[in-house]
């Protein structure tokens, strides 16, 4: 295989692993828990920003041609366990203004506002991240390490990711299929039964949040780390939207089915595009995958609207029923599990 | 499900048909009217494997706000293409030249790079990576030791290590003292400064505004435009207020125009001192519907890379421009346009280096290009390919000197142009002076 | 104080751009509960069909009102063929914002692939700059607020005085009642998505008038605006809505007078936010409960 097909790969891989950890975090938050975060994307661009500062020193370095208020140089895997930190705390005080107060639909507008307004001030006070230019020079950890080929070092990238990719996957397990789980579910389905069981709606809302915040971050920091660099234009509000469609395709709720749904939709629609036989103008392309992404959108939500892999359900038959207290209701009744 | 849902099913299907339907359609449609570039892909794919062609990639954004770098790029790469097969191919080989959109943005810029450089076998060389993507993407072609001719304009390519990387115009830097310089020469006192918070406009302003400073001119007003707003009546009142007798500018079109189409609403427009960007086909389109014809061109002075556009290599370039409308929509449009001639020039190179190195292989023929353009005694001048490609078959050194001018790749591969001032005058641009090196130190302080 | 009275005059204008689509988007979303963004698509495809028309010698205010027509043709048959269909089917309130986004963005993309990612202008001339002590306006500046100002008057007074506009605000309300009560709710609800869609069509020339170039992205990069306007007024409320457009514009003009213009936007939607805090129903409304979607 030659060298560049193994870097193709890599990069699909790479995509991939990037595009699931972000598609988890938010299908916990708008899968499980039901919250359209609408700002999505901000929170993988402060992830990718963040994992920049600590990692490229400080503004001087470089040639002094890049504008940013600090910078340090920590070593791998410091600067994306910072992005998480910082993607979760901003991700906790947008929640805080949004979350508490405001009627569910009014919180989607005012999401989207929110990803507008942080490009519009990241473009403009071009001393934050350096405005429209954005950040480049981002040093890729694997690349540190000498005696190796740079293929090599690639495919070491890979393996960051995949881990990092398994890990979020092992939380993501952790929280869906558990008590907490339930709880999250629960605010999604009936807020008001939720609440008469003891447990606050708005709290798992915004640790939900947070959470979800912080695995944009993450997915942030290691795209940013990958190509090396960052700018406004890689995180305009439309993005938000591949993401809640390889939600929906991939299945509400399910931790395997949205990792495949992101693997299709965040990666596959994009690549296959190019193999269409539809002849080559690059505008149509672009315009056709945008078009794809809204038709695969509606089909599911029309045809399969639990998905490709759907939420795991428990499901009582009316014998296992009757040992419970008496309810009145026919046939199977669907529970969560 | 029932008959109803069934029903609903079909209609909702038939519309989704439909969109696609509309999606196919314009994809031939467009194709055949705006022409970014042409439904060649499979045609020429296939002819890639007979006849053993070599390819030159167009890598820039053909979607979104950008997506007039890619046509841009195509309308210096087609012309060149016609000629160099005009003249027997490279080698023996035919040039194609293939578009590939960059999307404009690094995330989706560094997987379409990857992909192209592993799809290609007979990649030579690339034209690309603007302003937008070249810090994410040169690194690549570097990496996969592909030649990248870049319009780039930022500071990071100044002194580059990249081998693999370079750059015929000027970079934003430069090209802000020039704007400057040129302030001073056409003897304006009061000077505004007026610039969109894009990453391409950015890239000149602070060496405009310093130059201006610098040359003990009177900023009046410094604005930045925050880009694609409703309005920008606000500015516009200030600018007005402000009554500078030239406003030094750089923005993209739509901010452009509807900022001076408000200007022009509650006051004067002054005399313009623009970039290049005044001579790409979409920024003159969008002005002139905002401020009228007649108006733009009493008023803008671009300052541009000088070039006598009398010379030969132009007038060869211009006529394969427009010999190429079946590959570049409206050919007319981009004559002036000093980026696609600098891709011509590109393309043009890089197939002169190929024939000096009697190798199309990337890694063989990337130290040969400075060798066909810097002068050296003796070396024979020309300006065509055809011209290169018979002295060099004769065993001659050639120096080719292209439709932007000579190429005098420093070590760091820029090679930066000397600037001139033009104005458009009876359908055509015309120099009205030409700035000098001294002039241009006055402005920079270099 | 002459910059501040221009700056209002400049609020105005774009307060009067912002209401016409605002008002649009408001009524239909009362009427039906369908968070509608792919509103904004409308704008620019009716924005378009001015295009074409004024392309081969059509008088831009004609065209303008070609284009309410067809914007409204456009939103119904968007309600009748895919929204109502998905409604039916069961989607709720998220997955109609869903489905409204996906629909937006193959009419955007759909466009952009036809007409390519160019710019386009209308061929009229703004006319003279008129001055009003420190207001400067140009005729066709008049012209468009003169129209958004009788369009909001026309739409409120019909929901205020005519029987239909009873039975739309009924619906808006509680639909059920309004159906126990002989309301045709279909009809009216098709009349809703009409209007909603001619206010589009208007506001996308106004639009594209006032910024003079424009792509087949327009519409939608401006939807946000249109909507913060509405939601600040109150969404549901025309008044709320005009209320809305006037504090977005006014805002951002004076804003930009006064500080760093470039951060404008972010200075109305500030605003915005801060008042739904303060005030969740926004400006006007009196409904502060969610509903589910009309039908």
């Amino acid at each position: 295989m030659s060298a560049g097909t193994q870097y193709y790969i890599a990069t699909i891989l790479v995509y991939i692993s990037v595009n699931a950890i972000a598609s988890w975090g938010l299908d916990l938050q708008f899968g499980v828990t039901g919250v359209l975060n609408f700002a999505f994307i901000l929170f993988q661009a402060v992830g990718a920003y963040t994992a920049a500062m600590l990692s490229l020193g400080p503004p001087s370095s470089n040639g002094g041609f890049q504008h940013y208020p600090f910078g340090v140089h920590l070593p791998f895997p410091v600067p994306i366990i910072g992005a998480m930190l910082v993607g979760g705390a901003l991700s906790g005080i947008v929640g805080l203004i949004t979350l508490r107060r405001l009627r569910s639909d009014y919180q989607a507008m005012v999401m989207l506002v929110v990803s507008v307004v942080a490009t519009v001030v990241i473009e403009s006070v071009i001393g934050l991240a350096n405005g429209s230019a954005g950040l480049s020079l981002i040093p890729n950890p694997a690349h540190t390490i000498s005696g190796v080929s740079r293929t090599a070092q690639s495919w070491l990238f890979v393996g960051i990711c995949w881990l990092c990719m398994v890990l979020v996957g092992v939380i993501m397990y952790g929280l869906v299929y558990s008590p907490y789980g339930r709880v999250l579910r629960g605010t999604r389905e009936n807020e008001a039964a939720i609440e008469a069981m003891g447990r606050d709606a708005t709290r798992a809302r915004m640790q939900v949040f947070v959470i979800g915040g912080a695995f944009g971050a993450l997915s942030g920091a290691l795209l940013a780390e990958f190509i090396g660099a960052w700018a406004p234009s890689d995180w305009l509000y439309p993005e938000t939207f591949v993401f809640f469609t390889a939600v929906i395709v991939g299945g509400r709720g399910s931790v395997s089915g949205v990792a495949i749904g992101a693997a299709l939709v965040c990666v596959g629609v994009q690549q296959a595009v190019q193999y269409l036989p539809i002849g080559s103008d690059p505008t149509v392309l672009a315009s056709l995958e945008w078009i794809i992404t809204g038709l695969l959108t509606m089909l599911f939500l029309w045809m399969r609207p639990q998905g490709l892999l759907p939420e795991r359900r428990r499901r009582f038959s009316i014998p296992e029923l009757r040992k419970l207290p008496a309810v009145g209701s026919e046939g199977a009744v669907e529970l969560d599990a | 499900m029932s008959t109803r849902n069934g029903t609903r099913l079909l209609t909702v299907g038939g519309a989704v048909v439909a969109a696609l339907g509309v999606a196919a359609w314009g994809s031939n449609s467009s194709a055949g009217s705006t022409g970014n570039a042409q439904s060649k892909s499979s045609g020429v794919k296939a002819a890639v494997a007979t006849t053993g062609s070599v390819e030159v990639a167009i890598f820039h954004a053909f979607s979104g706000p950008n997506a007039a770098y890619g046509p841009e790029a195509g309308a210096g790469c087609y012309p060149a293409e016609r000629l160099i097969n005009a003249a027997g191919g490279i080698l023996g080989h035919q040039l194609v030249c293939t578009p590939v959109d960059s999307k404009g943005d690094p995330a989706d810029a560094v997987p379409a790079a990857n992909r192209m450089i592993a799809s290609s076998s007979n990649l030579v060389g690339v034209l690309g990576g603007g302003s937008d993507t070249a810090t994410s993407v040169v690194p690549l072609f570097q990496q996969a030791k592909i030649p990248v001719f870049s319009t780039t304009g930022q500071s990071a390519f100044d002194k580059t290590k990249d081998t693999y990387f370079w750059r015929i115009l000027s970079p934003d830097a430069a090209q802000g003292s020039a704007m400057a310089a040129a302030a001073k020469k056409l003897g304006f006192k009061r000077v505004a400064a007026l610039f969109g918070n894009d990453s391409a406009a950015q890239g000149s302003a602070p060496t405009a505004v310093s130059g201006v400073k610098r040359l003990r001119l009177k900023v009046v007003a410094n604005q930045t435009l925050a880009v694609g707003q409703t309005s920008y009546r606000s500015e516009a009142q200030a600018m007005s207020t402000a009554k500078p007798q030239a406003i030094v500018s750089e923005a993209d079109p739509q901010t452009s125009a509807t900022f001076f189409s408000e200007l022009s609403q509650v006051g004067q427009v002054p005399k313009l001192i623009t970039d290049p960007v005044s001579q790409e086909p979409t920024w003159r389109k969008a002005m002139i519907g905002a401020i009228g014809k007649s108006a733009l061109d009493q008023r803008d002075y671009a300052v541009v890379a000088y070039s006598p556009m009398t010379s030969q290599a132009y007038k060869v370039y211009t006529a394969a421009l427009l010999a190429s409308s079946k590959q570049v929509s409206k050919p007319s449009q981009w004559d002036a346009d000093l980026y696609s001639v600098a891709d011509y020039d590109s393309v043009i190179t890089m197939a002169l280096a190929m024939d000096a190195a009697h190798s199309t292989k990337p890694g063989v023929y990337n130290a040969y290009i400075t060798k066909v353009t810097s002068p050296a005694h003796g070396a024979t001048v020309v300006h065509t390919y055809a011209a290169g490609k018979a002295a060099l078959a004769k065993g001659k050194r050639i120096q080719y000197v292209g439709a932007v001018g000579p190429l005098a790749f420093n070590r760091y591969h820029n090679a930066g142009n000397q600037f001139a001032i033009e104005q458009f005058v009876n359908g055509n641009w015309k120099v009205s002076s030409v700035l000098s090196a001294a002039e241009i130190r006055a402005a920079s302080g270099l | 104080m002459s910059v501040f009275i221009s700056a209002l005059g400049f609020g105005v204008v774009t307060a009067a751009i912002l209401a016409i689509s605002a008002v649009g988007f408001t009524l239909q979303f009362s009427v039906t509960n369908v968070f509608n963004l792919a509103f904004g698509s409308v704008m620019t495809l009716s924005g378009f069909v001015a295009y074409w028309l004024n392309q081969v010698g059509v008088d831009i205010w004609l065209a303008m009102l070609a284009a309410a027509i067809c914007g409204g043709l456009i939103s119904v048959a968007i309600n009748e063929l895919l929204y109502e269909p998905f409604i039916r089917h069961g989607v709720n309130l998220f997955g109609m914002v869903i489905i409204t986004i996906s629909v937006g963005l193959i009419f955007d993309h759909g466009l952009q692939a036809v007409v390519g990612p160019s710019f386009f202008s209308y061929n009229a001339p703004a006319g003279k700059a008129l001055h009003f002590a420190d207001f400067v306006l140009t005729r066709q500046e008049l012209a468009i607020i003169a129209i958004a100002a009788a369009l909001t008057a026309v739409v409120q007074g019909a929901l205020q005085y005519t029987r239909l506009g009873k039975a739309m605000r009924g619906l808006a309300v509680n639909p059920a009642l309004a159906r126990a009560c002989g309301v045709p709710t279909r009809s009216v609800i098709a009349l809703a998505w009409f209007v909603s869609g001619a206010l589009a069509g208007i506001g996308g020339v106004a639009l594209f008038l006032d910024i003079s170039t424009f792509t087949a992205t327009t519409g939608s990069e401006f939807l946000i605006v249109i909507i913060a306007a509405a939601v600040l007024g109150g969404v549901g409320s025309p008044r709320g809505a005009v209320l809305g457009a006037l504090v977005v514009g006014v805002v951002t003009e004076v804003g930009g007078a006064y500080w760093n213009p470039q951060l404008k936007d972010v200075l109305a939607f500030s605003v915005m936010i801060v008042v739904l805090l303060v005030r969740p129903q926004g400006l006007f409304a009196q409904l502060a409960n969610e509903r589910a979607v009309a039908r």
